[in-house]
């Protein structure tokens, strides 16, 4: 019990310190290899990632622990926490890439595969021009090498 | 406004997210820019459905995906098939045993019968 009510400052890339229990920051895989590396201090900088993302993430391993914490009734939690994993990654587009981004470089995996899956929703059963159109992306092919990529797996296009 | 965020991410990333999509739209990405080319050839896995009208272009488009990173591990793997053409129309079983060595640590196999229901076999390695 005395462990998991030990605190631990997570500092942002703007210096902003937030305070979670261990269990939290543990959630984060590079801040327990750290904890188990021996490194005792108790606030930990996350250079790469500034307070607004980092409160996020925050949000979301709290609940995660919290969760996984109750014990009993584990078909509700389960639903609760799908629940909350929708409405968490309901988000515009660049929030959901920063997040994406935090998750890979902290290590929270279960975030990491929300975000992915939400990305790969918004692309799914799109036309490649819709793709384009949503995520900015330049198309820097010529109309003769686009044909020649579009030829080489032609049944992907086919309705 | 305007900043292209998706391409801008580490290729690891990218093909994070293109293997939780069907194979046919991973595939679909590569016409979006030059950046996209050939990052579906790079993603751990494949999720392909047999329609009785592309049964050889697939088997033949699983074939070179399989020889393509021969060394790399596959996560996912799971195939959609009609067995009204006969019980292994389309060598999967070899897919299978390919994917085996190549990863799987669970396997789930679902196997159904029925004469309007295609048969699905599943199978994911994760």
């Amino acid at each position: 019990m005395s462990e998991s009510n030990k605190k631990i400052s997570l500092i942002s890339s703007e210096g902003e310190a937030f305070e979670v229990s261990e269990a939290v920051a543990r959630e984060f895989e590079i801040v327990a290899h750290m904890l188990e590396d021996g490194c005792s201090g108790s606030s930990i900088p996350i250079t790469t990632v500034d307070s607004n993302i980092l409160g996020k993430v925050i949000e979301y391993c709290t609940k995660h622990v919290e969760v996984g914490n109750v014990e009993g009734n584990s078909e509700k939690a389960e639903k609760d926490l799908e629940e909350f994993d929708k409405r968490f990654i309901a988000v515009e587009m660049n929030t959901l890439f920063s997040l994406i981004l935090a998750a890979n470089y902290l290590n929270v995996k279960g975030l990491l595969n929300i975000g992915c899956q939400k990305v790969a929703d918004t692309i799914k059963d799109m036309k490649p021009e819709e793709v384009r159109s949503i995520f900015n992306i330049e198309n820097d092919y010529t109309p003769a090498e686009e044909e020649v990529v579009r030829k080489e797996n032609e049944w992907a296009f086919q309705p | 406004m305007g900043c292209d965020r998706i391409s801008a991410l580490p290729d690891c990333l990218i093909t994070e997210i293109l293997l939780w999509l069907p194979t046919m739209d991973s595939v679909k990405t590569s016409v979006l820019s030059t950046r996209w080319r050939n990052l579906w050839l790079d993603v751990p896995g494949l999720d392909i459905k047999f329609l009785s009208s592309n049964a050889n272009t697939i088997t033949s488009f699983i074939k070179r995906f399989l020889e393509f990173n021969r060394d790399a591990r596959l996560r996912k793997f799971k195939i959609t098939y009609d067995t009204s053409k006969g019980h292994d129309p389309f060598g999967i079983r070899e897919w299978i045993a390919t994917a085996i060595s190549r990863g799987a640590q669970h396997l789930d196999v679902v196997y159904t019968f029925g004469c309007l229901i295609p048969t699905l076999l599943f199978l994911y390695l994760v």
